[in-house]
């Protein structure tokens, strides 16, 4: 009997009863035919679950898995709000945000996310990207909506843009490619007002 | 050691030898189980009590074949299995419900959710960690939907030795969360049969 097909044909209850009750006593003699069949009927129960819940189609095209991290930002904006009134007293009259906390967002193939909030007590974090990122998308908490103007330092020599969102975070979009490893720090002001600058240092860490 | 020399030994008051039976038939009975029930709590009841009768049996008789042991323990799985079957049936006739019979069931229901939930994470997980929506698609149609491997091949264009090595991965990866659960024992550890 050929053990991969058998194992499919019994778990999909394909089997002729001679053909269950040679199998059975195969299984019963062989605990790693036993241990594919346990697999497999693990995996069916899963996707049964899945299906009966109606999330199966959704997570196939990959839907579930954006809307999975649309929560994620918004517990991720939380934890900001949360942080930043806990420190506003800490920074008020100080331009420099030498104290910074960062909650990675969305670990994504291509394009990490992390949200940047400053509070009490940490110290620059490190920001873990993977190899091949080229992208990495910084949510940073501001003081109001309107323009803001970004600078990573020492330069960033693949570009680095900004937008505001609606959610009270600026979203910005650093280009990571050809960055060494090592300390740099996100300088943000509304635009027009440098003297309202605000840093947000941190490490940058790419895995090799 | 054959099931001959198991059955032999364990008759002659060997408890070592009934270690090994137990610990060689636990694995398939459970699946038998499984199988029937679709309850994976229950299955390891049943399980337990197949090892017990059978345990018994063979201390006190020998078997007429000992090497149809393997079929001896399935077929009490299954009168097991069906008599569980029907004292469901009884219980849903009754009007009380308020039997001990009844707080197990339910907890074994519980347990059974809970153990289809794990395995449900985890095979989120392991979807949602694939990168190709075609993928996805293969690994549902093979394990859900039960499709046959050449036909889902020329669907969607994959090759034999790709079709493998994505369920490969995919089955490596759900055994890894399940470990991560605490849910697998090591003789789990089986994923090289597609």
């Amino acid at each position: 009997m050929n053990d991969a097909p058998a194992a499919a044909r019994y778990v999909a209850g394909r089997m002729s009863e001679a053909e269950i009750a040679e199998f059975e006593s195969q299984m019963l003699s062989r605990p790693d035919l036993a241990a594919d069949v346990n697999v497999r009927q693990r995996m069916k129960a899963g996707l049964q679950v899945l299906e009966e819940r109606q999330e199966l189609s959704e997570i196939i095209a990959g839907v579930a898995n954006r809307r999975r991290r649309l929560l994620a930002l918004a517990a991720g904006i939380a934890v900001a709000a949360i942080s930043a009134s806990l420190v506003v007293w800490y920074q008020r009259g100080d331009r420099t945000s030498h104290l910074l906390a960062i909650d990675a967002i969305d670990q994504g193939e291509n394009t990490p996310s992390f949200l940047l909030a400053t509070i009490r007590g940490s110290g620059p974090p490190v920001i873990d990207i993977p190899a091949n990122a080229e992208y990495v998308e910084l949510r940073v908490m501001v003081d109001g909506p309107g323009g803001y103007d970004v600078r990573l330092v020492p330069d960033a020599p693949g570009g680095i843009t900004s937008a505001p969102g609606t959610d009270g975070l600026l979203t910005v979009a650093l280009h990571v490619a050809g960055l060494e490893n090592g300390a740099y720090y996100l300088s943000v002001w509304p635009a027009g007002k440098p003297e309202n600058e605000q840093r947000y240092p941190f490490e940058l860490a790419r895995r090799r | 050691m054959s099931f001959s020399e198991l059955a032999h030994r364990i008759r002659a008051g060997d408890r070592q030898a009934e270690g090994d039976l137990t610990r060689r038939l636990t694995q398939g009975i459970t699946q038998i189980a499984v199988k029937l029930t679709g309850n994976f709590a229950l299955a390891q009841e049943i399980c337990q009590e197949t090892l017990i009768i059978i345990l018994t049996r063979l201390r006190a008789h020998e078997l007429d074949d000992p090497e149809k042991l393997p079929a001896f323990v399935a077929q009490t799985a299954r009168n097991l299995i069906f008599a569980e079957r029907r004292k469901q049936r009884r219980r849903k006739t009754e009007t009380g419900h308020d039997s001990i019979e009844e707080v197990a069931d339910v907890s074994a229901t519980h347990e059974r959710d809970a153990e289809r939930e794990s395995a449900a994470v985890a095979i989120r997980k392991v979807l949602s960690e694939m990168s190709s929506e075609r993928d996805r698609i293969l690994l549902v149609r093979f394990y859900l939907h039960d499709e046959d491997k050449e036909v889902i091949c020329r669907d969607l264009g994959v090759s034999g030795p790709n079709f493998n090595l994505v369920l490969f991965r995919a089955r490596a990866r759900f055994l890894e969360l399940l470990q991560d659960r605490g849910l697998l024992s090591k003789d789990l550890l089986c994923f090289s049969i597609l």
